[in-house]
């Protein structure tokens, strides 16, 4: 498990937030927490796939509001993360984190 | 977020089982979130959990737990919420030792194995960040830092804490649930 990841809550959905990520990767983070509710993942995504790092960690999360919805609306989040983040179309085996996000992480 | 959060976990030890998901984590799970998983008959805990940590919101009883139970901690806003960069007596432990304030809060973290994710959109901010492994904090600095966090500041969390359970859930958190918070 690496020690220093990349935080992505509110980096924006656009070039800047490729070019962040990709700073990020180019200095040797080797993870990136993402999640849903950030409503960035695609440029996660866009951001990793121009990058071969074999050893990389993505994180993403099951929000609140799909945790009380049930289990089908946490799979759907699921899918809907790892085709975002582009992780299930990657050559480079990414390793994906979900977590379930409880209590407070809804700020 | 009580009673829901059980078959959500199941669903994610599914989409494991399909491969679709490597491994779980969980986020601000207290102690009483992870036994209640544990008393649900799962077996297949979390392999990190995402809550706040920095030294001024140092939860070494909840930190301690996790790690018995091989869940390894994973800190946000370890940079603090603000102004803790210009805390003084962290900008003064950090000319001490000749890096920076958000390096200082970044490695007091990875020394001690938390998983640090600091977030900016500046490249050389990213940059700062990111140097934390070059140096090593002194014990006697480590002591320091450690002893930050003041029972107002975990009363405060304790506040937020319960006001955010409620406000989530619809649910009334009954009186005799109780977590640990520190």
């Amino acid at each position: 498990m690496p020690l220093l990841g990349f935080g992505t809550y509110q980096i924006p959905e656009n070039q800047s937030g490729v070019d962040a990520i990709m700073s990020a990767l180019d200095a040797k983070y080797r993870l990136i927490d993402c999640a849903s509710f950030y409503h960035n993942e695609k440029t996660v995504g866009k951001a990793i796939s121009q990058r071969n790092r074999p050893d990389l960690f993505i994180v993403s999360k099951v929000w609140n509001d799909a945790v009380a919805e049930g289990p089908s609306a946490v799979r759907a989040s699921c899918m809907q993360s790892l085709a975002d983040l582009y992780v299930l179309l990657l050559s480079v085996p990414s390793i994906t984190y979900i977590g379930t996000a409880s209590t407070l992480i809804c700020t | 977020m009580p009673g829901f959060h059980i078959d959500a976990y199941r669903e994610l030890i599914q989409l494991k089982k399909e491969g679709l998901v490597r491994d779980i984590g969980v986020s601000n799970y207290t102690i009483e979130n992870i036994q209640e998983l544990v008393d649900a008959g799962v077996t297949d805990l979390p392999v990190v959990n995402q809550f706040e940590i920095n030294p001024f919101l140092y939860r070494r009883t909840t930190i301690e737990y996790m790690r018995s139970r091989g869940i390894h901690p994973m800190s946000y806003r370890g940079l603090g919420v603000a102004k803790r960069l210009d805390e003084p007596v962290i900008v003064e432990l950090a000319k001490e030792l000749r890096v920076t304030p958000a390096q200082l809060l970044g490695r007091w973290l990875v020394q001690q194995g938390i998983c640090h994710i600091p977030k900016s959109m500046n490249r050389n901010r990213i940059v700062e960040n990111g140097g934390v492994f070059g140096f090593e904090i002194p014990q006697l600095v480590m002591d320091r830092m450690n002893n930050l966090t003041t029972k107002e500041s975990l009363e405060t969390f304790r506040e937020h804490y319960l006001q955010r359970i409620t406000r989530d859930t619809d649910i009334p958190v009954p009186i005799q649930l109780v977590f640990t918070l520190d």
